[in-house]
């Protein structure tokens, strides 16, 4: 068993070969500036507490490890010039749901913010030449399902109406911090049909699917979307994955225009314009404890920054715990971080090419945004074997297909397209992760190869260039990523809700006063949906003896 | 005229029984109504395959059980009515594919040294284990023995405990999490994980307390009641007709009598009826219990709640009539065990939810627990003779449907028995005087209540268990037609024999007359 200690990981980033051009940045900040709050990492939502912050008045001063803002929302020319890759995330369809661009509490589109909404949704052509298209026209979507089994369509509709009429309840969930509402199940108890929601949430996505569909394309293309949060479809407690597609029914999986990363650049600006300074490279190394309170960080350079109220971590709690004294976290802090679990990693591998995927379709061929393979049930419900005894399975391997360049002419040059394939393996392998390096390009080739099964244009003359990531070179790409998590870590039942990122310690206020927990690790979890950034951004507000309410309601 | 009762008994397993003994040393005149022959349930012993050979009918070792208050603080005195138990030693073992092997035996330092044989420092976790779980079995036991609602839910007593935090991760972790984090070796995770096999996926979250299940039989064996399983069934009917209960059986149910919005009796297939004048008592599976009332009695939420009932994971058995008890090679000669079982690797373990997913028998390498009681209890079979359960795990659900079943059962029997051959070899045909083979779809017709084959009534995972079981907001064993009370093992705590949803469900039908069953116990 390998693990990538804080120090060894910022010595191989620097050896690792990744070409990430840094967008401007304002004017740095010199040392005796004087700073609310420190803020240790910028994601996404460790920016957007900073940004909650920063408009509450509080001078903040946000430090990044690598040369450039982001973590996991960043865009960056991985593969050639001109050619803008999402190096982690791309859609954004979650976020939209999040109280700060629904009710457009930062104004992000004043710092540069757009998003796209391509249609269709999603495609998923399957090995005996049928597919199957969400398109954002609801009626459409349904005589896909239809082709199959009409019973299907109209499984489908009902599942969306069921699902609209229980979404504002779930939703409030994710976007309040734990224990400044009622508990969800309580909420549920409360709603018409909520006792049937509570057996539902606590049942597997499969078992959801399968006795809501008949026909195999219709229950494998829910799977599909059940699946994209790298949770096996078939654990308990996974129910509300079922209803993935229906979820992105109405709210699409939109794209920022120019990349994933133009979320934090336009948070950064917000930030920037409230006062607040952003350094990069500035590795966070220790925290500065005084007096039992954290009071402060130091970084690998030797620099140090005092904050005057509160220090925020988006650091990974793998790490986190080894930046202070190990009595200072308590046993049960202790106890929660060794029992975290890695989730099922990805492999990504980024192309510059001169044409995007082209899938058949009746009449032509389609180029969607976003696509996907999987090639039945049976093929889903292996996942958790394979991840649990280290096996790289690539018979019949399911793959997402982003080519974001289709709908956002500005990620290429003219005429090319940026195409990121994803995949699902365990970092863990049986003969240690460090294998990966052996095997990363030759899995790298199986997936284009099975891709071009459904995509044959996709040939190498197409192809200009390519970026391989192993679930071990995208730990080794951002720390937060522990052991390959994309989203930090396992969503599991263990990691969710009150037990994320540990039982007790659910609320962003850590065990050492003065320091709070955001990001990933952090409720609601992983992905881009900016909940643990507002939520964090709540409890420090209400402990400063203020609220949000009142800072979005300053319309200063 | 037709006597009076004030609780009739809707089927006669357990936990309905155990209810029912309750109720009657409480004072109140019980019917039991049971539609098989004997009673019993899954906890049942009969001549299955030859005359003078008792075989457990469903399930033999009688673990949970052991920390209800109904045998630990001795509240029924069953001794008395013929109950004895047998605590085997060795409690488990496990051959190897490569000759080596791993016994639990009741002595801890000697089960210690198994572990220690493959790896020193899996000998030291084993150890170390055994000692946390000690420190929160108490709290576990009680949140089991507990109606739902009628005390503090788990996570709230969880908070309360020094190390309750760490356990509230580990509940819900998956097993596999636990076992691969705490062992190193390869033998000692497949030990952990299958002796035997928990009924549940252990790679799901949830399942974190099944890593725990061996350490639970280190304590107290797996215990067998001397005579066979259903000993203890017998005894509690002796216990209810020894208060005034009346037990009959060939009388399977048809439907509620249901009057004034109140159940007040129920009907039986041969036309008989009988009242309750207080409450009925059922243990009936939930997926027909609902159809013995008109629908609209039920209530949304409580259809639903059955709509989405899942069955989990099933069981294959083949019940053998022998000359020889199974004979493992170990050390300096053979040993003949009551319970062993076979899981070659952790990957193995992990790859059965798989199967079952898929509806796949996969025959490779199966899993066997193998259950000799008559070398323990020779009251089981004739002189000499054995009684051999042999217990594998297939799905009930078939790609062909479960009726294919019927057609290949026999060669799956076969094939278990010829794996299980390369590590009892003493096997051999001419050992074999009878067979009976039950499959999932066998165990189902056997028993209305192993609905989809599943011996635990249903799957027992998160939606499945606690205020969930066997329907959310129906959990206290009060159904929603007034009057009408549900045990057994759809309700809390689950399956397998436990006897927790018979005391429970006596605890809050006793507290609904007004009394307590602390009260009862009290009485003389």
């Amino acid at each position: 068993m390998s693990t990538i200690s804080r120090r060894e990981f910022v010595k191989a980033t620097a050896l690792a070969p990744l070409a990430v051009a840094p967008f401007s940045l304002g004017p740095q900040t010199s040392k005796e500036d004087r700073f609310d709050i420190v803020v240790a990492g910028a994601g996404h939502n460790s920016m957007i507490a900073a940004a909650y912050l920063a408009k509450a008045g509080y001078k903040c001063l946000v430090l990044e490890g690598r040369p450039m803002l982001g973590g996991g929302v960043k865009t960056a020319e991985l593969t050639l010039k001109g050619f803008k890759d999402d190096v982690c995330s791309t859609a954004h369809a979650f976020l939209l749901d999040n109280p700060m661009m629904k009710n457009d509490e930062l104004k992000l589109r004043d710092y540069g913010l757009e998003y796209i909404d391509p249609d269709p949704i999603f495609h998923i052509p399957f090995p005996d030449g049928s597919y199957l298209t969400q398109w954002r026209d609801l009626d459409r979507t349904c005589a896909e399902f239809a082709k199959f089994s009409k019973k299907d369509a109209a499984a489908y509709r009902k599942m969306l109406a069921e699902f609209d009429a229980i979404k504002p309840v779930l939703l409030a969930t994710s976007f309040t911090p734990i224990g400044f509402g009622k508990p969800l199940n309580d909420q549920l108890a409360q709603q018409p049909r909520g006792k049937l929601w509570q057996r539902r949430l606590a049942m597997s996505a499969w078992e959801m699917i399968r006795d809501t569909f008949e026909e195999e394309h219709c229950r494998t293309f829910l799977l599909y979307m059940s699946h994209l949060a790298a949770e096996p479809p078939d654990a308990p407690m996974t129910g509300r994955l079922a209803y993935g597609t229906a979820r992105q029914q109405h709210s699409g999986r939109p794209i920022p225009k120019g990349g994933s990363g133009a979320l934090t650049q336009a948070l950064a600006r917000s930030i920037e314009a409230h006062g607040g300074v952003l350094l990069t490279n500035k590795w966070v190394k220790r925290l500065i404890v005084e007096s039992g309170k954290c009071v402060g960080v130091e970084c690998s350079d030797g620099s140090s920054y005092r904050a005057e109220k509160t220090v925020v971590s988006t650091i990974h709690i793998k790490h986190l715990v080894d930046m202070a004294p190990r009595e200072l976290w308590g046993q049960d802090f202790l106890d929660g971080v060794d029992t975290w679990q890695a989730e099922h990693a990805m492999f990504v591998t980024h192309y510059a090419t001169s044409e995007p995927p082209k899938f058949a379709v009746e009449g032509g061929t389609l180029s969607p945004v976003e696509s996907g393979v999987l090639v039945s049930p049976e093929r889903a419900l292996r996942y958790a074997y394979d991840d649990a005894r280290g096996v790289v399975n690539l018979e019949d391997p399911s793959m997402q297909i982003i080519c974001c360049s289709v709908a956002d002419r500005t990620r290429a040059p003219a005429g090319m397209h940026t195409l990121k394939v994803v995949g699902w393996q365990p970092y863990q392998l049986k003969e240690g992760p460090e294998h990966w390096d052996k095997i990363k390009k030759d899995v790298s080739d199986e997936y284009l190869k099975y891709l071009r099964r459904f995509a044959p244009n996709l040939t190498d003359d197409k192809i200009l260039a390519r970026f391989v990531e192993s679930p071990l070179d995208l730990e080794r790409m951002n720390p937060h990523f522990w052991h390959g998590s994309a989203h930090a870590g396992a969503q599991s039942a263990s990691q969710s809700g009150a037990m994320r990122p540990m039982p007790g310690w659910a609320q962003h206020r850590m065990p050492i006063p003065g320091l709070y927990q955001t990001g990933a690790t952090t409720f609601p979890g992983g992905s881009v949906t900016g909940a643990p950034g507002r939520n964090a951004a709540m409890v420090m507000l209400k402990d400063f003896g203020t609220s949000i309410e009142e800072v979005v309601n300053n319309k200063a | 005229m037709a006597e009076r009762f004030d609780i009739v008994v809707a089927g006669a397993g357990h936990n309905s029984l155990i209810a029912a003994a309750y109720l009657a040393k409480a004072g109140y005149r019980c019917l039991a109504l049971e539609g098989r022959p004997i009673v019993g349930g899954g906890v049942k012993s009969a001549q299955l395959t030859l005359r003078g050979f008792t075989h457990d009918i469903c399930s033999s070792a009688h673990n949970g059980i052991h920390g209800n208050p109904i045998l630990r603080d001795d509240e029924l005195k069953l001794g008395e009515y013929g109950l004895e138990y047998i605590y085997p030693d060795p409690v488990y073992h496990m051959p190897f594919p490569d000759g080596s092997y791993l016994t639990q035996w009741h002595d801890l330092d000697r089960t210690c040294e198994e572990f220690a044989k493959f790896s020193k420092k899996d000998g030291l976790a084993y150890r170390r284990m055994i000692a946390e779980y000690e420190t929160i079995k108490p709290l576990l036991n009680a949140v089991a023995f507990t109606p739902i609602g009628f005390g503090k839910a788990i996570n709230d007593r969880l908070a309360e405990h020094p190390h309750g935090k760490l356990w509230q991760r580990r509940l819900a972790m998956s097993a596999w999490e636990i076992v691969r984090d705490t062992f190193e070796d390869d033998h000692c995770r497949a030990f952990m994980l299958g002796c035997p096999y928990p009924l549940q996926a252990v790679q799901d979250p949830m399942t974190g307390r099944a890593a725990y299940l061996p350490l639970h039989q280190q304590r107290d064996s797996r215990p067998l009641p001397k005579g066979g399983s259903g000993a203890l069934t017998l005894a509690l009917a002796r216990f209810i007709k020894a208060h005034g209960g009346v037990i009959q059986t060939n009388k399977w149910i048809k439907g509620l009598i249901v009057e004034n919005g109140k159940c007040t009796g129920v009907v039986c297939e041969d036309g008989s009826s009988y009242r309750a004048e207080k409450a009925v008592l059922s243990t009936i599976h939930i997926k027909h219990l609902i159809d013995m009332a008109p629908r609209e009695l039920w209530g949304q939420d409580f259809i639903d709640g059955v709509d989405t009932w899942n069955a989990g994971l099933t069981l294959f058995e083949t019940n053998y009539a022998t000359t020889e008890p199974p004979k493992y090679a170990v050390a300096g000669g053979t040993l003949s065990p009551v319970h062993s079982g076979v899981m070659v690797s952790a990957d193995r373990v992990l790859r059965m939810s798989y199967d079952f997913a898929r509806g796949a028998v996969n025959l490779e390498n199966p899993s066997i627990h193998a259950i000799c009681c008559s070398i323990a209890d020779p009251t089981r079979a004739p002189a000499g003779m054995h009684t051999i359960k042999i217990v594998a795990y297939h799905p009930y659900e078939l790609k062909e449907g479960p009726q294919h079943w019927d057609e290949i059962k026999d060669e799956v029997s076969d094939a278990n028995l010829k794996f299980l051959r390369r590590f009892a070899a003493n096997l051999t045909d001419d050992k074999i005087l009878a067979r009976i083979v039950k499959s999932p779809l066998d165990l189902e017709r056997m028993n209305p209540h192993n609905w989809h084959g599943s011996c635990h009534a249903g799957g027992s995972g998160p939606a499945q268990s606690g205020a969930m079981r066997p329907v959310p907001g129906w959990a206290q064993h009060r159904m929603p037609i007034p009057g009408l009370y549900q045990t057994g093992a759809t309700t809390h705590p689950g399956g397998s024999v436990t006897g927790g949803p018979g005391r429970n469900a006596a605890t809050v039908m006793l507290r609904d007359f007004g009394t307590s069953i602390e009260e009862v116990v009290k009485k003389a």
